[in-house]
């Protein structure tokens, strides 16, 4: 007999787990699948309250679910979230303009920016005061919050659904699951985004992230790159990890080019993965259907601080103008729902 | 103190050195004497100097396992070596690239007086990390057609294999003499001796041809097919074989305890090695512990060499072997079901033990046991690091307390006790057989049957026993890597009495480079959970890679200029928004993403009529709503906290033409 669930969440990020334990807060029988990590493993991605975000829909429903987003965080996680001051820059025309447009658009939803200096070509500002997720402490804490909370952890991502019945059915290391609804999130679940037929909409992506001792050099604490989608975030060891879509020299570039002038630093860790990217980059996200899975994908850098309002509306319980935030992010039609994604551009 | 066995002590006497031939050579300017065959680590710890300096406030020992790296003086842009692997030469001035700690007049006196173990007074806190050699000296790479790591029994027996089917063979061995740990073993009931074994293997590859031997020479790392070594030639090599054995042996654990690592204290394999090369025994009052065989073989062997040992503690219950029999024969004090729960160092040369039993917390009142030598038995580990960097997968075996290897790989094999292999004849038949398999050749099977418990006590794994505050560190290995066990969790003692004590998490391991050997001790500890073993040795059990800044080449400018509509603006101002020229009344530079209201009563960025897109050679272009343009009209933007009017111009279309 295969163990019974209302939703299964497949996924190893801190969004993941945190879908699971918003739901699990409301009764509901959740289990997750997904890789759990170890503290000393590298951390894979960065999670704050910002990213390149340009639209102000986007905005909106962010700083209305930050507020819960934390919430919810430190409930399970205490001390997980940490101020931090966010650096976005870009290289390009399009990107530094787009920089420009962010900069506004944050600003008209209260987060206090600035610009900094260019260098070597490089445009930047700077986000202050934002929420940043301490990822080794949540996958320290993990196991046993997910214990707490009820949610259990059944091991790996599965290499295969079948959906019958409006009902999920996988194999797991300790058997079979059946869940009455799953929910594919982030980047863990790559493999499985070939049975969603989703071929048109995302792109799986070779990542490399590489870890460093202890330094200072690095210019910024926590930093986005909008053009490259590079991102830097330095542990309260000192340790520094960045995480750039590419092949391997690309994110040692990436890290030399982070360093201080004449600062040198070495690599400790390094690691390969795959990431789900959207081309229009804002995210895509679908609730679960009668013939498929629900996903949420593209959501990084700022998804675990969405996580109770992407909650509410998996079980349809937002307001009107949320709901539609999310329905006009589906697979379908995504007019008007891009965020800054490179050198897209629509006419000259 | 004498350090060095006389050249009649049998198996101790010093293969390697001619005591007929002394040197003398300098290392940091600190004067010593040695033999022609020394390294310049084996000359040291003949010296009496036991120390390498100090880490974390506490003395640290020098030994094989951790020889810091020297270059010698006007030798140019060569690359370091480790002292354990440099020939020591006479007239030599050599200096580590590890700094001197500061203040240390005092430390030499203090060493002359007899107060303290001669150290090389080195500072590991902060330590320099080598930078390791590129792709371009790795196009320079060799091709043998069989590169063999190992010069044990096992990487002998696979060269020999590799010869005879006609390869070209490379075999490289860290230590300065072929025949790894074998010797140290001694022979299972029924095998042959090991030294006929040896012996036969040896003249073989010595006479073949097909076969160059490397000693004295380590492989630092493996990648993208090519193996970069390092010896006594002072340069890096590199070598692309087409296929290679890693018969690299079993580490001997380095067992979890406070001061595990002060002068004076020596693993088994490192204390055999130093004793039967370099004829030394670096103690007069010698203490074995742990809870392996080979402590009893080592001290069979140093009774036969006449050299000392005072006491010999396993911390198994009921051990049984008849080496442990020999022993008692020799009269050996003997303790079981005890083990050294913390170590600190006395006045002089002089180590004081904490010795308990092995399952319970030392009482105060117990009184150090003494000795000037401590030679610990934590137990084998297969060495993976190369198999790791190769991409070989590794298995947590929680009964053994050890990573194995799992699965194969196309051009690399595991021979011998890395492995997993452990009687002779099968560590021998291993390495013939791995290269019979890369050779898609057919090869016997290989029986490697286990000793019964009844008739022999199988190795254990001793219990961690992390360091209180003050006390010296606990290290997980014997590396370069320096990860204090205690790090892992500290225990906050209470200030008041009213204040309860907390234990914290520290990170400081969690910021060093992990070898395969600390994250095989945070395993055993349960640091690490079983189920990340893969992924962490994967992640973190690489070596360290040196990134030097500079700056990220500009992008090339895009087409996408101010006059082109973002992606991400589309379907904000409507359907078909106009692009359309604005200025600001008081001529300021209007910057891209300055939203446009209609009005100062609007200030929601949903209810924006537009947005400004950037500059032309002409000024600034915004992109607005259809129905709010109004030629010459006005609208206001907010910039830098002031409300600011603009005017909009007449519609242009979007390549710029009006």
């Amino acid at each position: 007999m295969p163990q019974r669930f209302d939703f299964a969440i497949l996924g190893a990020s801190p969004f993941a787990a945190l879908v699971a334990l918003g739901l699990a807060e409301t009764g509901l029988k959740v289990c997750v699948a997904g890789p759990s990590r170890s503290p000393m493993q590298l951390m894979r991605g960065l999670d704050v309250a910002a990213g390149a975000i340009t639209r102000p829909e986007t905005w909106q429903v962010l700083q209305a679910s930050l507020r819960d987003g934390e919430s919810l965080i430190s409930r399970h996680f205490p001390q997980a979230v940490q101020r931090e001051a966010l650096a976005l820059s870009a290289r390009s025309a399009g990107g530094r303009d787009a920089l420009g447009h962010i900069r506004h658009m944050a600003g008209a939803f209260g987060v206090t920016t600035e610009p900094l200096p260019k260098r070597n070509g490089e445009a930047a500002i700077l986000m202050r005061g934002l929420g940043r997720l301490d990822r080794r402490k949540i996958y320290r804490d993990l196991p046993k919050v997910f214990a707490a909370a009820g949610v259990e952890l059944i091991g790996a991502i599965p290499e295969q659904l079948e959906i019958s019945g409006g009902e999920t059915t996988f194999e797991t290391e300790t058997g079979p699951v059946r869940a009455h609804s799953a929910v594919l999130a982030g980047n863990a679940t790559a493999p499985l985004v070939g049975m969603l037929g989703l071929d048109h909409r995302v792109e799986c992506v070779e990542t490399w992230a590489l870890l460093t001792r202890p330094a200072a050099p690095v210019r910024w604490g926590c930093a986005l790159d909008i053009d490259d989608g590079a991102s830097l975030q330095r542990f309260d060891n000192g340790q520094v990890e960045v995480a750039c879509p590419g092949k391997r020299a690309d994110a040692f570039e990436r890290l030399a080019s982070l360093l201080a002038p004449d600062g040198e630093i070495d690599v400790i860790g390094m690691a390969e993965y795959r990431t789900v990217r959207v081309p229009d980059r804002a995210p895509l996200i679908n609730p679960p259907q009668a013939r498929s899975p629900g996903f949420a994908f593209g959501l990084e850098p700022y998804g675990a601080f969405l996580a109770p309002v992407f909650v509410a509306y998996l079980l349809g319980k937002t307001d009107a103008g949320t709901a539609a935030f999310f329905a006009g992010l589906g697979p379908g039609k995504r007019e008007g729902v891009a965020e800054y994604g490179g050198n897209r551009v629509l006419a000259k | 103190m004498r350090t060095r066995a006389p050249d009649t002590a049998g198996p101790f006497s010093g293969r390697l050195i001619d005591r007929r031939r002394p040197i003398r050579f300098h290392v940091n300017g600190l004067g010593f004497s040695g033999f022609v065959g020394d390294t310049v680590l084996s000359a040291l710890i003949a010296a009496g100097t036991t120390g390498a300096g100090r880490h974390l406030g506490h003395a640290l020992g020098l030994g094989p396992v951790f020889g810091p790296d020297l270059i010698a003086d006007g030798a140019g842009e060569i690359a370091p070596l480790p002292m354990d692997l440099a020939p020591a030469e006479d007239g030599a001035r050599y200096r580590t690239i590890d700094p001197v700690r500061p203040g240390r007049g005092l430390a030499r006196l203090r060493n002359r007086l007899g107060r303290s173990v001669p150290s090389l007074g080195l500072d590991f806190d902060h330590r320099p990390i080598l930078p390791i050699a590129g792709d371009a000296e790795v196009a320079g790479a060799e091709t043998p057609e069989l590169l063999v790591v190992g010069g044990g029994i096992a990487g002998l027996a696979a060269a020999i294999e590799g010869a005879e089917a006609g390869l070209f063979v490379v075999l490289v061995e860290r230590r300065q003499g072929l025949g790894g740990d074998a010797p140290l073993f001694g022979n299972r009931e029924g095998e042959a001796p090991i030294a006929e074994a040896l012996g036969d293997l040896q003249a073989r590859v010595t006479d073949d041809p097909r076969i160059s031997v490397l000693t004295g020479c380590e492989v630092t790392q493996f990648a993208t097919g090519v193996f970069s070594l390092r010896g006594a030639q002072r340069r890096v090599q590199h070598l692309r074989p087409s296929y290679a054995i890693l018969a690299t042996g079993a580490a001997d654990r380095l067992p979890v305890f406070s001061g595990n690592r002060l002068p004076g204290i020596f693993g088994v394999a490192e204390a055999f090695h130093l004793a039967r090369d370099f004829g030394l025994w670096p103690g007069g009052d010698t203490i074995i512990a742990g809870a392996s065989n080979a402590a009893y073989r080592m001290a069979l062997l140093a009774a036969e060499a006449e050299m000392p040992v005072k006491r010999l503690f396993d911390a198994r219950l009921g051990p049984h072997s008849r080496f442990r029999e020999f022993c008692k024969a020799y009269g050996l004090q003997m303790a079981e079901g005890t083990a050294v729960h913390a170590a600190r160092r006395l006045a002089g040369t002089r180590l004081g033990l904490t010795v308990a039993p092995t399952w319970t917390e030392p009482v105060e009142a117990n009184v150090p046991v003494v000795c000037e030598q401590l030679i610990t038995a934590g137990g084998w580990a297969p060495r993976l690091r190369l198999w790791v960097q190769a991409g070989g997968r590794v298995q947590w075996q929680q009964e053994a307390g050890a990573l194995a290897a799992s699965g194969r790989l196309n051009k690399v094999a595991l021979a011998g006790s890395a492995a997993g292999f452990v009687t002779h004849s099968a560590v021998i038949a291993s390495g013939r057989a791995a290269v019979a398999r890369l050779l898609k050749r057919p090869a016997h099977a290989i029986r490697d049957p286990r000793l019964a418990e009844d008739f022999e006590s199988a190795d254990a794994q001793l219990p961690a026993f992390r360091s209180q505050q003050g006390a010296p560190p606990a290290y997980l290995s014997r590396g370069q890597s320096l990860v204090d066990a205690a790090a892992a969790t500290v225990q906050k003692r209470p200030v008041l009495a009213l204040t309860r004590a907390s234990t914290k998490t520290d990170n400081r391991y969690d910021s060093a480079v992990l070898e395969v050997a600390d994250i095989e001790a945070l395993l055993a500890i349960g640091e690490i959970a079983p189920g990340h073993a893969q992924t962490v040795i994967k992640e973190r059990g690489l070596p360290p890679v040196r990134v030097v800044a500079h700056a990220l080449a500009a992008m090339p400018e895009n087409a996408h200029g101010s006059r082109d509509i973002p992606a991400y603006l589309a379907g904000r101002f409507g359907k078909k928004p106009v692009v359309c020229p604005v200025e600001a009344e008081d001529r300021r530079r209007l910057a891209p993403g300055l939203l446009i209201f209609a009005s100062t009563d609007e200030s929601d960025a949903k209810s924006a009529i537009g947005v400004v897109l950037g500059h032309t050679g002409d000024g600034a272009r915004a992109l607005v709503r259809r129905k709010a343009h109004i030629v010459g009209g006005q609208a206001i933007l907010r910039d830098g906290g002031r409300v600011v009017s603009v005017i909009l111009g007449e519609t242009v279309t979007p390549n710029g033409d009006g």
